[in-house]
């Protein structure tokens, strides 16, 4: 380890100090290192012992400097707990006094957010119910005609068209089916997330850790 | 054999040795290295300690085409080495008593 080497071991064992503190330090060292000469260089280096150990030593006697903050020798009292921010009962007091004005507005804001939930609730309630009630109708009808068909053998003629209608009818229920089930795989699972990430942003910004991009639906 | 140095003690030296002259982080430990066995990283901590109590300032004068930083013992400090040294006589006092079995002045 050379000198360079050295002071660099040292200014980084030493970067928990504040910046002038250590800027210190290590002009401290420096001139040692400068007034014990180059041809000393080795010597320096291994009695002031590892960069470590000299950090060490200085940052003990920092702790200790920095608890006993009076440079007149009076003895060290530990720093009284103080109530930094509003005190307590003035506080108390505050919250008793906005309870008339607090309370409605958080009944207002309760009435907001369950409108808000209902409105979406039942926009997938009719969702779902056009998804799953369309295909069902057309299917049912095909079923239906197909079995008025059956009546109506009197009539041949009748009895086919409407066979035909009905069976017709039965492979559209099945398309759409298809259809419907498609599209739920393709658009329930973002819909899902979306409203997830919707019920879960007003608790975020509560906490106060929303970050300014990418706090919502990820 | 060799003591282990207080820290109160190698305050009181510090002072004793900066209050001869101002000099600087190296000459000091050299010259409490001739009567101590300490180790060379030791005495850093010392004098900023001692700068943080006020009993020494410090100032930079040209040396060689650098600045070299100098200590220089305060009043303040004064007053303290005044205290080591009448605390080191009656610490040395009480122990020769005992080592003798009599006063030394």
């Amino acid at each position: 380890m050379n000198r360079s080497e050295y002071m660099a071991a040292l200014r980084r064992a030493l970067s928990v100090l504040p910046e002038e503190e250590r800027a210190n330090a290590l002009r401290y060292y420096e001139e040692y290192f400068d007034d014990a000469g180059p041809e000393n260089e080795e010597k320096v280096i291994s009695d002031l012992g590892t960069p470590e150990k000299v950090a060490a030593q200085i940052l003990a006697d920092y702790r200790e400097v920095a608890a006993v903050p009076q440079p007149d020798g009076t003895a060290p009292q530990p720093k009284k707990r103080r109530w930094h921010g509003i005190n307590p009962w003035l506080l108390l007091v505050l919250v008793l006094l906005a309870i008339p004005v607090g309370l409605p507005l958080v009944g207002v804001l309760i009435g907001l957010i369950a409108t808000l939930f209902g409105v979406l609730l039942s926009i997938v309630l009719v969702v779902l119910a056009f998804v799953v009630v369309v295909p069902l109708c057309l299917l049912a009808a095909g079923v239906v005609l197909c079995g008025i068909s059956f009546v109506l053998w009197g009539m041949p003629a009748s009895a086919v068209t409407t066979l035909g209608c009905g069976l017709a009818l039965f492979a559209l229920g099945i398309l759409v089916s298809l259809l419907m089930i498609k599209l739920c795989t393709l658009f329930l699972p973002p819909l899902f997330r979306g409203l997830v990430a919707l019920i879960r942003w007003p608790f975020d910004k509560i906490r106060g850790r929303t970050r300014k991009n990418g706090g919502e639906a990820k | 054999m060799s003591y282990p140095i207080a820290s109160s003690l190698l305050d009181g030296i510090v002072l004793a040795v900066v209050e001869r002259e101002s000099t600087y982080g190296y000459r000091i430990t050299q010259d409490v290295q001739k009567v101590l066995e300490i180790s060379e990283s030791t005495l850093y901590p010392v004098l900023r300690r001692l700068q943080k109590d006020g009993c020494l300032t410090t100032y930079d004068e040209a040396y060689a085409g650098r600045n070299r930083r100098y200590y220089k013992i305060t009043e303040h400090g004064r007053a303290q080495l005044r205290q080591h040294r009448i605390d080191w006589q009656n610490y040395r006092n009480g122990i020769d008593a005992i080592f003798f079995g009599g006063e030394s002045q």
